[in-house]
């Protein structure tokens, strides 16, 4: 067993050591880089994807976001987990590149009204996809503004607590929870119209 | 009694359960915070790992490969340096002999040198592009 990984009596899975890691990611152990990106490769590329709409862009961006990883790992002190850090880089690097491209982004959110956002009436397309709650939700959450999104998924998909994802995101807690609640809240709204016209 | 909308994602995030089961709102957002915990089917491809592992070596080979040249010129002067301190304080006869001699074959010594560092250069390059 590599010595990266200790085991963890109480849960009795392995939990993966990240000071041994990152001390010899910075002694140019390339094998230990590349377990640090197998770690956290779904991490980064859920951030990324829901906030880069681009299929081609979204993998350059993931690979943009590992070498700066590696670029600023003898910079990181352990002032928060590895897993907060990283999604910070992935974010702002996935924000800046919308940045970049904004006049070319054809999301129809872009610029939304959050306070006053609302799902218009299904297209055709997802009529198709709703025999799958699972599918339909996604396809809900792809509609929606980029705050939405992104706070979706850091929060239900990665489980980063609210105190992490202001620390991700810039955005105060108070914030994060205000918007937590109205996306779930609207998302709630149309699956509830779904599982109703389902059974009936 | 029934819960506000509050309520219930607060409930569900705290990880508890309502014991009415046929609250239709909660039972809604049950079904929408399990949904909401479901990964992707898509990911990135399975050589992504390696991929960049591959990238960030030849970064590194190539920061090597560019110290290696600074490396080289600096040795280079230093040599220099060191034969004309070296024909400086000799007696100039036999100075104008070795100089004589080290002329003779500074084209040989030049074309060796930048045979060298070129073949060196496309071999980074090729590297370099290799992983691309």
């Amino acid at each position: 067993m590599p010595a990266t990984f200790i085991k963890c009596s109480l849960s009795n899975r392995l939990m993966f050591n990240e000071e041994d890691l990152v001390h010899k990611i910075s002694a140019d152990d390339t094998k230990a880089f590349e377990i640090l990106v197998k770690q956290y490769e779904k991490l980064v590329f859920h951030v990324v994807t829901r906030l880069v709409g681009d299929e081609q862009d979204k993998e350059d961006i993931c690979q943009e976001v590992f070498i700066k990883v590696h670029k600023n790992l003898g910079k990181f002190k352990f002032q928060s987990r590895l897993s907060t850090w990283i999604a910070t880089i992935a974010y702002h690097t996935a924000i800046n590149y919308l940045k970049r491209h904004r006049k070319h982004d054809s999301h129809p959110c872009t610029g939304t009204d959050l306070d006053n956002y609302y799902f218009t009436n299904d297209d055709p397309q997802q009529i198709l996809s709703k025999k799958d709650v699972n599918k339909y939700v996604n396809d809900l959450i792809e509609k929606m503004p980029e705050q939405y999104r992104i706070l979706l998924t850091l929060y239900h998909l990665n489980e980063f607590s609210y105190q992490e994802i202001e620390n991700i995101t810039g955005m105060p807690v108070g914030t994060v929870k205000n918007y937590l609640f109205r996306a779930r809240k609207l998302l709630k709204e149309k699956l509830q119209d779904y599982l109703q016209n389902d059974i009936t | 009694m029934k819960l506000t909308e509050q309520e219930i994602q607060q409930l569900l995030e705290d990880g508890l359960k309502k014991p009415d089961s046929n609250d239709k709102d909660f039972n809604t957002y049950l079904a929408l915070f399990d949904a909401l915990k479901k990964e992707p089917k898509a990911g990135l491809p399975y050589y992504f790992p390696a991929r960049i592992t591959a990238l960030i070596q030849v970064k590194h080979d190539l920061n090597i490969g560019f110290k290696f040249y600074l490396l080289t010129l600096l040795v280079v002067f230093i040599v220099l340096t060191c034969i004309y301190g070296i024909l400086s304080v000799i007696p100039q006869q036999n100075a104008l002999g070795i100089l004589a001699m080290v002329l003779k074959y500074k084209g040989l010594l030049l074309f060796g040198t930048v045979v060298f560092l070129v073949v060196h250069y496309i071999d980074q390059r090729l590297k370099s592009n290799r992983v691309v």
